[in-house]
C-alpha cells in the first residue's frame, strides 16, 4: 500500500517510492539520505513535523516535507 | 628555522563532532571571524608540530557541496579557490552511509583527503562491526580512527597530515557513476579547459545535478553551440539530479559491502529511549516549556545576583578613571567618563547575562536537546511564519534582545537569520516593559494589567505582520521548512562549553563595546552641548524639530527627547524625562499627567515598545550580521513600522475617543 510519509503510524516501516516537488527539494532530501528505494521508520509524530530514521540517522521533517514523500508500507499497517 | 605552513581545511556533516576535533586540535589558539561579506562564522586555528605549522580552517558543517545553502557554497569556493593542501573530512562512523556522501563530492574536487573516522564509541554501542583497514584500501584514502570527545586520534591526525603533506601522492579511488558515466564523459569532452579552476568532471556532475551557479557559469562562458549540446544532455532526463545522488549511494553501498556489518536486530539506543519522552507530542511540549522557563528564570535570576556587584565595580572603575583624568578640562573629562566610559560600562554590565545565557545555550546545544526543542515547537512557530529553531532567540529576547540576537546563530540559513534578527527587536525586553509599566501605572492604574497583556499582543502581531512584509518584499524568501538531523544525546564536554562561552563573550565585548562607546559619546555630546544643560542642548533642539513629525502621534518635544536618549538604553527614557522636568518618581508622574493626554501616553508606550532597539542591541546586530546595510535597515524598518503602527493607533483612539 502506498501512502504519504505523514500518514504512517508510529513505529511503522516503509520504503520510499517517490518524492514530489522541485529538483532542489528532491536533491536536498536525497543528500540527507532520503532517496527512492530507501527504508524509513517513523519514530515520532506530532501535530506538525515527524521524526524518521533513515540511513542510521534520525531526521525531523516539517509537515510539508513529510506530506510530499510517498512510501510503500505492508498491508494492515504492518511491515 | 622558518616553519613550514600546511594549509588544512576541516570539513564534515553537522553533528559529527567536527567542532570538537577543531577545538581539541587548536585549543585557545584560534580566532573567529566571518567569511568575507557573509554572516557565516569562520574559524581558523593553528597547531605547531616539529618544523610545521598547521593552519586549520574550520569549514561550516554541510551535507553536500551543492549550492543549496550559503554554507555549502562557502565550503566549495574555499576548496576550489584557496586550494588547501589537505582536507580533513570528519565522518560519523555510526552513520557512515550518509557521511560518505560528502566524501564522494569532495573527492571530485580535491585528491588530498584524510578521513577522521569519529564516534567509534557510538559505533560500538550500536554493535556495528567496521573493518577500517578494508575501507581504507577500497577508498584508497588514509583513515584515522577517532573518539574526539575523549581526545583519541587527535595526535595521529596531526601526524597523518604531515605525512601526507610530505609525500603528496594521494590518488583516491575513482567514483563509478554507473549508467551516468557515458553522459558525464560526453559533457567533459565538450567543456573547455580551465573553467574557473573547477575540475571538469566535477562541473559535469554539477550540471547533471542542475546546480544553479555552475549552470549559469557554463551558460555564460561556453560557446553557444557547445552549451546547446550540453543542455540537451542535461535535460534529456528530468530526474538527472536524483540519478546522480542515487549513483553515489549505490557506490557507497558497494564500498561498504563486507566492510560494515550491522546486527540483525538493532539495539534501542539511549537517544531513542529519551526521545520517547522529549519528542512526545504531550510530554515533549510539557518538558520543553519546563526547560525553557527554567533557563529563562535561571539566566535572569543569576544575572540579578551579580548585577549589583558588577555595577559597583564598574562605578568604582568609573570614579578611578575620573580621578586619573583630572588633568583634562572638565568638558573633555565628562565626555570621556559620562559618554565613552558609560557606553563601555553598559556593554560590560551585560557580561554576566551573556555568560549565563550562553552557558545554558551551550548545554542545550552540546547535549543535543536544542534540536528536540526545535522539533517540539515547530508547529507553534509556524503560526508566526517561522520554524522551530526560532523559539530560543525569541524567548530569550523577552529578557533582553542582546542575547536574543546572538542566539540566532543556531539558524543555518542566512536569510532566516537576518529575518529573525530584525523580528527579535519587536519582542519587548524587560527595560521597555519597565518604562511601559511606569506610564501605565500613572495614566491607567486600574487597567494596567490588561493593557500590559495588550502590549505583548501588539508585539506578537508586529512580528507576524513584519515577518510577512520582510519575507515577501525584502528578503524574498520563505522560511525554510524544518529538515534537520536529531543528533545523539551526550553529556556536554566542559572544555567545549567554556570555549564556546569565551568565544561569544570575547567578541561581544570587543565589537559591541566599540560601537557602543561611539554611540554613547555622540548622545552625550548632543545632550550636553553647548551649555551642559539638557533643556538647551542640541538633543533638545533636534527633538523640537522631530516633534513636528511626532505631533500626529501626540508627542511633545520632551517625550521625543526621552525617545532619542532611550536609544542608548531603554530605561534612560525615564531618567531623561526626569532631567528635563527636573523631578523624578511620582512627582514626574504628576507633571506628565498635566502635560500629556492619555491617548498620547498610550501611543507613547506603544511607540517606545516598537521603535529602534537599544544601542547595545544595534551594536550586537552589527556584530552578528557584519553588515552596515542590515544594521541600518533593521533600525530604519523598526522606526518606520513603529511610526505607522502608532499613527494608525493614535488616529483610531482619537476617533472613537476611548481612554
Amino acid at each position: 500500500m502506498i501512502k504519504k510519509l505523514i500518514e504512517m503510524n508510529k513505529g511503522q516501516k516503509g520504503r520510499v517510492v517517490a518524492i514530489r516537488g522541485g529538483r532542489g527539494k528532491i536533491l536536498r532530501l536525497a543528500e540527507m539520505g532520503i532517496t527512492p528505494g530507501e527504508e524509513v521508520i517513523l519514530l515520532q509524530k506530532s501535530l506538525g513535523p515527524v521524526i524518521i530514521k533513515v540511513k542510521d540517522t534520525n531526521l525531523a521533517l516539517g509537515k510539508g516535507l513529510a506530506e510530499s514523500i510517498l512510501v510503500e508500507v505492508g498491508e494492515n499497517g504492518k511491515n | 628555522m622558518e616553519k613550514i605552513k600546511i594549509r588544512v581545511a576541516l570539513a564534515g556533516n553537522p553533528n559529527v563532532g567536527k567542532s570538537t576535533v577543531f577545538n581539541q586540535l587548536t585549543g585557545l589558539n584560534q580566532h573567529t571571524g566571518n567569511w568575507p561579506g557573509k554572516t557565516v562564522e569562520k574559524k581558523v586555528g593553528y597547531v605547531e608540530k616539529d618544523h610545521y605549522i598547521l593552519e586549520i580552517t574550520d569549514l561550516p558543517g554541510i551535507y553536500s557541496l551543492t549550492a543549496n545553502t550559503l554554507e555549502e557554497l562557502i565550503s566549495r569556493e574555499f576548496i576550489v579557490k584557496e586550494k588547501p593542501d589537505i582536507v580533513i573530512l570528519i565522518v560519523d562512523a555510526s552513520a557512515l552511509e550518509r557521511n560518505l556522501y560528502l566524501l564522494l563530492q569532495l573527492r571530485e574536487l580535491i585528491p588530498n583527503i584524510i578521513i577522521g573516522l569519529n564516534m567509534l564509541d557510538i559505533l560500538k554501542a550500536k554493535r556495528y562491526k567496521l573493518d577500517v583497514k578494508k575501507l581504507e584500501e577500497r577508498l584508497n584514502i588514509p583513515i584515522i580512527p577517532m573518539i574526539a570527545s575523549r581526545g583519541i586520534g587527535i595526535d595521529e591526525l596531526i601526524n597523518k597530515v604531515i605525512e601526507v603533506y610530505e609525500k603528496d601522492n594521494l590518488d583516491p579511488t575513482k567514483i563509478d557513476y554507473g549508467e551516468l558515466e557515458e553522459d558525464i564523459n560526453k559533457i567533459e569532452s565538450i567543456l573547455p579547459e580551465n573553467l574557473e579552476d573547477y575540475p571538469k568532471r566535477w562541473i559535469a556532475l554539477k550540471l547533471l545535478e542542475s546546480d544553479p551557479i555552475i549552470t549559469d557559469l557554463c551558460k555564460k562562458k561556453l560557446k553557444r553551440e557547445d552549451w546547446e549540446k550540453i543542455k540537451e544532455l542535461i535535460e534529456k532526463n528530468e530526474s538527472n539530479p536524483i540519478r546522480v545522488a542515487t549513483a553515489r549511494y549505490n557506490f557507497i553501498k558497494k564500498i561498504l559491502e563486507g566492510v560494515l556489518e550491522k546486527p540483525e536486530k538493532q539495539a534501542i539506543s539511549w537517544t531513542e529511549k529519551l526521545d520517547e519522552y522529549f519528542t512526545h507530542p504531550v510530554w515533549g511540549s510539557f518538558l520543553a516549556i519546563l526547560i525553557v522557563a527554567l533557563i529563562f528564570y535561571l539566566t535572569f535570576t543569576l544575572n540579578n545576583f551579580l548585577a549589583e556587584p558588577v555595577k559597583n565595580v564598574l562605578d568604582f572603575m568609573g570614579d578611578k578613571l575620573s580621578s586619573l583624568l583630572v588633568f583634562l578640562p572638565n568638558w573633555w573629562r565628562d565626555l570621556l567618563i559620562e559618554g565613552v566610559w558609560q557606553g563601555i560600562a553598559t556593554i560590560l554590565s551585560f557580561t554576566p547575562l551573556i555568560t549565563f545565557f550562553f552557558f545554558f545555550l551551550a548545554l542545550l546545544e552540546d547535549s543535543g536537546y536544542l534540536a528536540r526543542l526545535a522539533f517540539v515547537s515547530d508547529r507553534l512557530m509556524h503560526i508566526l511564519g517561522l520554524h522551530g529553531k526560532s523559539l530560543i532567540p525569541l524567548v530569550i529576547s523577552f529578557g533582553c534582545n542582546v542575547p536574543g540576537v546572538m542566539a540566532t546563530r543556531t539558524l543555518e540559513d542566512e536569510k532566516d537569520r537576518i529575518l529573525l534578527i530584525i523580528l527579535d527587536s519587536f519582542i519587548p525586553c524587560v527595560p521597555r516593559i519597565l518604562v511601559a509599566s511606569f506610564f501605565l501605572s500613572i495614566f491607567f492604574p486600574k487597567q494596567a494589567f490588561f493593557l500590559l497583556i495588550l502590549l505583548y499582543l501588539i508585539s506578537f502581531i508586529s512580528i507576524f505582520i513584519s515577518g510577512k512584509i520582510l519575507r515577501t518584499k525584502v528578503l524574498k524568501t520563505s522560511f525554510n521548512p524544518l529538515l534537520m538531523e536529531l543528533p545523539i544525546y551526550k553529556i556536554p564536554n566542559p572544555k567545549l562549553v567554556l570555549l564556546y562561552i569565551w568565544d561569544k563573550i570575547k567578541h561581544f565585548l570587543v565589537r559591541a563595546g566599540t560601537v557602543m562607546a561611539f554611540l554613547s559619546a555622540i548622545i552625550w555630546i548632543l545632550s550636553h552641548y553647548p551649555t551642559g544643560d539638557i533643556q538647551n542642548s542640541i538633543l533638545a533642539e533636534i527633538s523640537r524639530f522631530f516633534s513636528l513629525f511626532m505631533k500626529p502621534l501626540g508627542f511633545n518635544w520632551e517625550l521625543t527627547t526621552g525617545l532619542l536618549s532611550g536609544f542608548v538604553a531603554k530605561e534612560a527614557t525615564l531618567s531623561t524625562l526626569s532631567a528635563i522636568y527636573g523631578v523624578s518618581g511620582s512627582e514626574l508622574g504628576k507633571i506628565l499627567l498635566e502635560n500629556i493626554t492619555p491617548i498620547a501616553a498610550f501611543s507613547f508606550i506603544v511607540f517606545q515598545l516598537l521603535y529602534i532597539p537599544c544601542a547595545s542591541t544595534v551594536a550586537t546586530i552589527y556584530q552578528e550580521t557584519k553588515s552596515i546595510k542590515w544594521t541600518l535597515f533593521s533600525m530604519g524598518y523598526s522606526l518606520m513600522y513603529a511610526y505607522v503602527f502608532t499613527f494608525i493607533l493614535h488616529q483610531i483612539l482619537s476617533i472613537i475617543g476611548i481612554l
